[in-house]
């Protein structure tokens, strides 16, 4: 059983094929909806930051209950996963999928409709959880009536892929279609499923969590890695001009991701009083996920070999190979981490919210952005002229991202090992870790920054001269006129 | 494609193969628990939650605790939770099978609360804690939760729940602080917070 491998048919023009005028708006409205619920995000997650490490800052306020840390920080993290991530990556699925179909249906009032409903259900989440009607189960707070919207538009972007993948004009599939077909059926399934068994259904007991942690491992490795990986083996072959390296290293990536993605989520709560074979599952299924993981990275690594130098010059080029790069070693300490030796040490410590974070900013954000500097250009016949302002936003998220992970994961071996010594009082081990925990301050700012910085250039973009379709030069953001584009 | 149907096939078979493993498997296998009825004293255990409690966890899930406490205690091969005194023995399925809501959580940025009805067992104790947490620990990063309270000038006798305050906090001369009924709620949760039954499938380790 093999992935269909085309990337010789693969379209290297420039130009959205087809259908692209008119998916111009669902495609600008994903992007731009996420940009902005990435701004919130980050400055929500600043303020919780602030309010988890000092409790006498003025960012606290003990007397406004929805701006309580146990309300904001669900909420940034939620917007960064369902606002930003999700959106970024339906946006540029939007444009991968009727690029790579050329069919002549392009339904784009049912991407519009999708992107319209998903944002209701955004603000009814953001206004639900902040108001007090929280479901407390991390990940899936948003109640009913923001989850269900979500959920309804979803399905409406998944019938579209379908509908469009069926209809296409193009032979064969490419495997970023694979991808991102995958990551919809999942999302809507474990999804669904999860809110419907946790918040219709009102099981109780240890079932509870159970479905709760599965989902957790889907949302992570069914969503937001399908659609990542999806983002970076689409755009780097386009950007570079050479296939990718191995169709074999392709379909191993994409069967292992499918094939242990969703037994990874129970990982996260080792030591609960769940069925032994579930945990054992989930612990092998995570230092699985590594060779999926791995093929996928080194594949990138094969198909960039002679062309690196042009991620020096192409900042979207930059954005999605560091992205694809960090996926792999995020991969790596994920299993280090859910060995049962180690993690009896950092459960429950920082160290484990900074390998989501990782994740997270490390490869899930920065493949966003390099989505959006490529399709944006060819979205609005526009090219990038502030490409320093680009330039500073790539080295802010990595410094945004280095300071955040190093300092949580400091912090967590410290608050780790301290737990695990009886005579150590807790109030003492959190003590230890308060000198860190000023870095995840700092890494707040500096996520704040980064964020300022990508929706800055974002907006350059539109003041920007305009760019012919059929000009020899590339839109792409970059850095030194004299490299070429191939 | 005729391979599309082949990746579909795969898909749905490989993640429900998950679904059915890690959701619908405990779903199931939990669904069967019963209670465990003491042969000698016919005590039940886990016994039955005080009605005020039920009310109570929607109030500590709509706040986001769980952000920051855990509630289950781990085997002693797998970490110190049991010599940290948060609970005699570990927990298991069946001790979270009348809970309105089970909160396990990923974080232990505050103390584990498998069992913290029974390390305080007034209520005043935790209405004065979440009202100021830096009254017991000066270095505690706990937020307050004032807004779970409300000042009201004291008609006649003083209300029995009033909050003990001194100091800084001390109310206003004819005024007295009180819990709202939200608060009422979660302090008679966490009072229910006790694993202190004894359960076959989880003897207390020997020391």
């Amino acid at each position: 059983m093999s992935v269909p491998n085309q990337t010789a048919g693969l379209q290297l023009n420039r130009v959205a094929a087809g259908n692209g005028s008119v998916l111009r708006g669902p495609i600008l409205l994903f992007f731009v909806s996420g940009l902005f619920w990435l701004l919130i995000a980050a400055a929500l997650w600043l303020f919780s930051a602030f309010q988890a490490t000092d409790p006498s800052s003025p960012l606290v306020f003990p007397d406004v209950a929805w701006l309580t840390y146990g309300r904001v920080y669900p909420v940034a993290m939620d917007l960064l996963v369902y606002g930003w991530a999700s959106m970024i990556g339906i946006g540029a699925a939007i444009w991968i999928l009727d690029s790579m179909a050329k069919s002549p249906f392009s339904g784009g009032y049912l991407p519009l409709l999708a992107g319209i409903i998903w944002n209701l259900g955004l603000l009814f989440g953001v206004w639900g959880v902040l108001g007090g009607g929280s479901t407390g189960k991390e990940w899936l707070e948003f109640p009913v009536y923001a989850a269900f919207p979500i959920w309804l538009a979803e399905i409406i972007m998944a019938v579209w892929a379908f509908a469009l993948f069926l209809g296409r004009r193009s032979k064969g599939g490419y495997i970023s279609q694979a991808f991102l077909l995958t990551a919809f059926i999942a999302f809507a399934w474990a999804y669904g499923s999860a809110n419907g068994f946790l918040l219709f259904c009102k099981i109780g007991g240890m079932a509870e969590p159970a479905i709760h942690w599965w989902y957790f491992g889907c949302l992570i490795s069914l969503w937001l890695t399908p659609l990542g990986v999806g983002i970076v083996y689409h755009f780097v072959p386009l950007m570079i001009g050479r296939p990718l390296y191995s169709a074999k290293l392709a379909t191993i990536s994409f069967w292992g991701i499918v094939g242990f993605g969703g037994w990874t989520g129970i990982a996260q709560i080792l030591g609960a009083p769940l069925p032994a074979w579930n945990q054992t599952a989930s612990v092998v299924a995570n230092v699985l996920l590594v060779v999926p993981v791995l093929a996928f990275a080194t594949n990138l690594h094969l198909t960039m070999k002679g062309s690196f130098d042009l991620i020096k010059p192409n900042l979207a080029l930059r954005f999605l190979v560091t992205g694809g790069m960090v996926f792999g070693l995020a991969s790596i300490w994920n299993a280090i981490t859910t060995f049962r030796s180690v993690n009896r040490i950092l459960e429950f410590t920082w160290a484990i919210t900074a390998r989501t974070d990782l994740f997270l900013i490390g490869f899930v954000s920065l493949v966003c952005f390099g989505a959006i500097y490529y399709v944006l250009p060819r979205l609005v016949g526009r090219s990038w002229k502030y490409t320093r302002l680009i330039q500073w936003h790539f080295w802010f998220s990595i410094i945004a991202l280095g300071t955040l992970v190093f300092d949580l994961t400091i912090a967590g071996v410290i608050q780790g090992f301290g737990l695990m010594d009886p005579k150590v009082p807790f109030a003492a081990v959190i003590d230890l870790t308060k000198p860190f925990l000023l870095g995840y301050e700092l890494a707040g700012i500096f996520i704040g920054v980064a964020a300022l910085l990508g929706v800055g250039s974002f907006l350059t973009v539109f003041v920007n001269p305009a760019w012919a379709p059929d000009s020899e030069e590339a839109p792409e953001p970059v850095i030194n006129e004299e490299v070429s584009l191939a | 494609m005729n391979r599309l149907s082949k990746i579909i096939g795969g898909v749905f078979v490989l993640f429900g193969f998950s679904w059915w493993g890690l959701a619908v498997y405990p779903y199931l296998s939990f669904a069967s628990l019963k209670e465990n009825v003491d042969p000698n004293t016919k005590e039940v255990a886990p016994p039955d939650l005080p009605g005020a409690a039920q009310q109570g966890y929607r109030v500590y899930a709509a706040n986001g605790c769980v952000s920051c406490h855990s509630q289950f205690v781990r085997d002693k091969s797998e970490g110190a939770d049991i010599d940290r005194e948060w609970g005699k023995r570990r927990t298991v399925a069946r001790d979270y099978m009348k809970d309105g809501q089970v909160f396990l959580g990923v974080s232990r940025f505050g103390p584990d609360l498998t069992n913290i009805g029974l390390r305080q067992k007034d209520a005043q104790w935790f209405y004065r804690y979440l009202y100021d947490p830096r009254l017991f620990n000066p270095d505690t990063t706990m937020p307050a939760y004032r807004w779970l309270f409300q000042d009201q000038a004291i008609a006649g006798q003083p209300a029995q729940n009033a909050l003990k305050l001194e100091g800084a906090d001390a109310p206003r001369p004819g005024h007295e602080i009180v819990p709202t009924a939200e608060a009422e709620a979660l302090v008679a949760y966490l009072l229910s917070l006790k694993r202190d039954y004894a359960l076959p499938e989880a003897p207390a380790p020997q020391e």
